[in-house]
């Protein structure tokens, strides 16, 4: 709390702001034009792209950027993780609000469990966010993705509520409702309830040789899950504000496993209790500015499996882990050239299960970031530090340290200005420490293992133009990521006892071209088209003259296309958007017998808003998969075909 | 020109081996001789991708069809093969994760019967089979061993045993059953459940190593088998047992072995060390029991990841399966009992089982 009285203490007298814009939720539904000007690559979906992209899950709207591969089980309670330009799901950071999201027995963040509701943005930056005034920890991951939600429905000074309900294919039901109320003077509070139930007993094709094609249901496939938030923002008397934020969130659903030939037996459940509270104090001045984080999760998951052969009759496998945080970052100037930015993080996680070789293994890691950057009229360039120190004690037998140093660095410049053209450059390095999964899961973890490293390249330019009621935009990108002591999980004696080892090397290549225009006309319709492509080449260079020696690692698409376009005319919006993923290798060896086809699907939206005196109607029908596509992203995980979801909202 | 020489190489073998048969083995007509035939290899695929599968390589042409059963019966096995065997003309493959035991025409491989071995709908995962008169005996991990009419192709019947068996074999005129309880880690069983074959019941529980696992008789009145230990301070040891009295004789603890198989006085012994990557195959005379070669290759072939052995009965060729790297195409070498590389081909994800083909041939 120390550095909550620091802060107050810094406080300067600046005049009221009439805005209620705060860092970290200040995009409004305009494209930032920083997506133009940033020297890492970044992505960005507003609120109008968002509300006009078709989809049901939060990862419908990621799935869209270029270089993002979404590894999902399929179903609405299947498990989603996202992969950037071929890195691990576990070189990914996840920040809602500016907070960031972590679970240290896997390493990921399961994407399935965050609703759709009130998201205001999502953005993914390759590399870092330029911004200097950030927690350490947003340096340490290759790559981030932020999700932010509206912090209010309605204006600045009233109260409001919204009622959601969401219903369609396969037995979703799915209420939501949001309240928005002042308390005192300056703060503007929110409290959001969402319960989400689905069947997810969609039926698909099962192959098997020249037998013919036998459609089945997907059985075990249903999810209950709670969603509530409490959300307050606190405006001081200058620009500084204080949220607060607290989640909980509940969720019991079926495993329905891999699909098995003349077995279709399934059983497994799995039951999430996550509760997390955030505080965090933003106050900026000019070129000055401060943020300070605290928080707490608590994360309970218990994965059962009733048919498990032991002598219990079944597992039932408890996991809880507890994770604190604390962040102060602080931005300066140096003279009218540079900026430097300082943060300091302080991470402590635990966990406790009966499933692990350690008890209660501990992890402490303090991080300490120092950027500059130096901004000239067509250019800027920057320079980051990352300090990190991590301690693991594994119960109280033995204890490891770590320090790693990781530098980046990233340059823009103007290189044309009409037409518009800037040339980016960056380099990151970067590493992401196994989980204690990967550490001391029974059997299977290696508690001698080190950390997965990667360094970063990446050149592009950017074009950007407009023409009266027109503006367009691209992007192109090459990219080259090294991996090396790549973390993966070998089999050790028989294919029932695998084992975690630092074997792998990834060279990593691709190019990535995003395309954007926009068209507004002063009567009011809006047209947007958006179009990115990526190609990867993703080898394993790990073991020359081994059988997967350059050859693509598992589950990496060659090429992904995505291809969105949307209308706003008035009351209505029509949306669409298409996916394609080339062929991938579900396993090292890129043999026929390895190979998942390559898909593409076609989603679409209608929505229509209708004002009705001071409250807004909304109706909004949502078509997944329109040509039913059959396809598989998880060997062995089809996912649903043509889905239907009807969407109603009203806004008081 | 190779394919020839391997042919004349492989008669020329053929001719020796089965001359040197005992004469009282198995009764033959004077005019007769067995020859092998081919040898089917079942690959275990990866748990969970329905990618089990199994090559036979004939040695009329010796070519290898990469998957058998795929090509007679236009489906896939399953998922997870755990043990393939040929008996009363008949090929079984016993199906682990699709909890099937799949029966086919031995010379074939067309698919005869496929029976799924299932508690109400809880998959019982089937491991191991051994035959005794005109019964399959089918361990099942969920501490069952179901008996298997060979005739009618029904079950006739679930024995309960103790926990997770994962071996099973014919020694002294009894069913030898390993208890592994390979799924309570870290309590594992050490107990083998004895079978009478004619009531069909359990008759005793003798106390083996910790975690048993495949087992097969000499024919000095012994029961070799592999107990796997707990992976930790316990190591994989091969262990004798008394096949008459249930008690364990000797734990040869100068060695770690994870599998082995028995021809004639032979015993042909791997183990597998994934920490250094590195296999070893060494050679042990039951008679003596003690080591002949620790170095079973002599030619200096590298088999990267031993992943199962068996000898050909007839023509005393050991095969011996490289799963590489657990997730591509796997290799079969063929070596003499010299140890020298004979043939090689390649095999399916996994190659874990063989089973042998032999065909009565009439002499002019």
């Amino acid at each position: 709390m120390a550095i909550f009285l620091l802060n107050l203490l810094l406080q300067a007298q600046e005049p009221v702001k009439d805005t209620l814009s705060i860092g970290g939720v200040e995009v409004t539904g305009q494209r930032p034009p920083e997506s133009q000007r940033s020297a890492s690559p970044m992505q960005v979906l507003g609120e109008h792209e968002l509300n006009d992209l078709p989809g049901s899950g939060i990862s419908d709207a990621l799935r869209t950027f270029s270089g993002v591969t979404i590894k999902d089980y399929g179903g609405i309670g299947g498990l989603k993780t996202v992969v950037v330009r071929s890195l691990g799901a576990n070189h990914t950071g996840v920040f809602i609000d500016g907070v960031p999201v972590s679970d240290v027995a896997t390493g990921q963040t399961d994407l399935s469990r965050f609703v759709l509701d009130d998201l205001q943005a999502v953005e993914l930056f390759v590399g870092q966010d330029p911004a200097l005034c950030q927690p350490a920890r947003a340096y340490a991951s290759s790559s981030i993705v932020r999700f932010m939600y509206r912090s209010q429905d309605t204006g600045v000074n009233k109260s409001g509520f919204r009622a959601g309900f969401r219903t369609g294919s396969f037995g979703l039901v799915n209420p939501s409702a949001k309240a928005t109320f002042r308390i005192g003077e300056s703060t503007l509070a929110g409290l959001s309830l969402a319960y989400n139930h689905a069947k997810g007993d969609y039926p698909f094709v099962l192959k098997n040789g020249s037998l013919p094609d036998t459609t089945l249901q997907r059985e075990n496939g249903d999810i209950t899950a709670l969603n509530m938030s409490f959300r307050t923002e606190t405006r001081f008397n200058d620009s500084a504000a204080l949220i607060l934020n607290t989640w909980l969130y509940a969720a019991d659903r079926g495993l329905p496993g891999a699909v098995i030939f003349y077995n279709h037996h399934s059983s497994q459940r799995l039951n999430n209790l996550d509760f997390s509270g955030s505080l965090s104090y933003r106050n900026k001045k000019g070129r000055k500015e401060l943020l300070s984080v605290l928080s707490y999760t608590n994360a309970f998951l218990r994965y059962r499996d009733p048919d498990f052969l032991n002598q219990n009759g079944g597992l039932d496998n408890h996991f809880s882990q507890q994770e604190v945080y604390l962040s102060q970052a602080v931005s300066l100037p140096f003279g009218s050239f540079f900026n430097a930015g300082f943060a300091a993080d302080l991470v402590l996680n635990s966990l406790n299960t009966d499933q692990y070789t350690a008890e209660h293994p501990f992890r402490a890691t303090g991080m300490a970031s120092a950027s500059l950057k130096a901004t000239a009229r067509r250019s800027e360039a920057q320079a980051t530090l990352l300090f990190t120190h991590l301690h693991d004690r594994n119960g109280s037998a033995t204890s490891a340290s770590r320090t790693e140093l990781s530098p980046s660095a990233s340059f823009i410049t103007l290189i044309l200005s009409r037409p518009l053209i800037r040339l980016r450059l960056l380099f990151k390095n970067s590493f992401r420490m196994p989980g204690f999964n990967d550490l001391y899961y029974n059997l299977v973890g290696n508690p001698d293992l080190r950390p997965e490293f990667v360094n970063q390249f990446n050149g592009g330019i950017i074009y950007t133009g407009s023409k009266q009621d027109f503006s367009f935009e691209l992007h192109a990108d090459a990219f080259r990521n090294i991996v090396k002591d790549k973390i993966l999980a070998v089999p050790s004696q028989n294919l029932f006892l695998w084992s975690m080892q630092n074997l792998g090397k990834a060279d990593i290549r691709g190019v990535e071209i995003q395309g954007n225009a926009a068209y507004s006309h002063r009567s009011g319709l809006n047209t947007r088209l958006a179009l990115n492509y990526t190609h990867q080449k993703a080898l394993d260079v790990s073991l020359e003259g081994g059988p997967t020696y350059k050859h693509q690692i598992p589950y990496i698409p060659f090429q992904t296309f995505s291809g969105t376009a949307s209308v706003r005319f008035s009351e209505f919006g029509f949306g669409i958007s298409s996916l394609y993923n080339s062929h991938r290798y579900v396993l090292g060896e890129n043999i026929p017998a390895n190979l998942l086809h390559s898909w593409w699907t076609h989603d679409l939206v209608v929505n229509w808003e209708r004002p009705l005196g001071q409250h807004v109607f909304s109706l909004r029908l949502d078509v997944s998969n329109l040509l039913n596509t059959q396809y598989e992203i998880v060997k062995g995980f089809p996912m649903s075909g043509r889905a239907f979801y009807l969407t109603l909202n009203f806004k008081l | 020109m190779k394919t020839r020489l391997l042919l004349s190489v492989l008669l020329i073998s053929v001719l020796t081996f089965s001359c040197t048969d005992e004469p009282d083995d198995k009764p033959q007509a004077p005019d007769t001789l067995v020859r092998s035939a081919g040898v089917y290899v079942l690959n275990e695929g990866l748990y969970g991708a329905n990618n089990s599968s199994i090559t036979r390589f004939s040695f009329d042409d010796s070519l290898s069809v990469a998957d058998i059963f795929m090509q007679q019966n236009g489906r896939g096995l399953g998922d997870t093969g755990s043990d393939l065997a040929i008996y009363g003309g008949k090929l079984y493959a016993v199906v682990n994760k699709s909890s099937q035991l799949e029966v086919m025409n031995a010379a074939t491989g067309v698919s005869v019967r496929q029976i799924p071995l299932f508690d109400g709908d809880v998959p019982r995962q089937p491991r191991k089979i051994a035959f005794y008169g005109n019964r399959a005996f089918v361990c099942n991990f969920d501490g069952t061993v179901a008996v298997v009419d060979t005739a009618s192709l029904n079950v006739e019947k679930y024995i309960t045993v103790g926990s997770n068996p994962d071996g099973i074999t014919v020694a002294g005129g009894k069913i030898w059953v390993s208890n592994s309880g390979g799924l309570n880690f870290p309590d594992y069983n050490n107990t083998l459940s004895v079978i009478d074959p004619v009531s069909l019941t359990e008759e005793k529980q003798v106390t083996a190593g910790v975690n048993p696992y495949v087992l097969a008789p000499d024919s000095y009145g012994d029961l070799y088998l592999i107990a796997r230990g707990n992976y930790g301070d316990i190591k994989s040891r091969l262990m004798i047992m008394d096949a008459g009295t249930g008690n364990v004789k000797h734990t040869f603890s100068e060695f770690e072995a994870i599998n082995f198989t028995l021809a004639g006085d032979t015993a042909y012994v791997y183990n597998y060390d994934w920490m250094s990557g590195s296999s070893s195959i060494l050679m042990l005379d039951v008679k003596t029991e003690t080591v002949i070669r620790n170095s079973f290759v002599t030619d200096g072939t590298v088999v990267q990841t031993v992943y199962g052995i068996a000898a050909d009965p007839v023509s005393g060729l050991v095969y011996v399966s490289d799963a590489l790297n657990f997730a591509g195409t796997g290799k079969v070498y063929a070596f003499t009992s010299e140890g020298k590389l004979k043939f090689s081909f390649s095999a399916g994800m996994n190659p874990a089982v063989f089973a042998f083909l032999n065909k009565k041939v009439i002499q002019d």
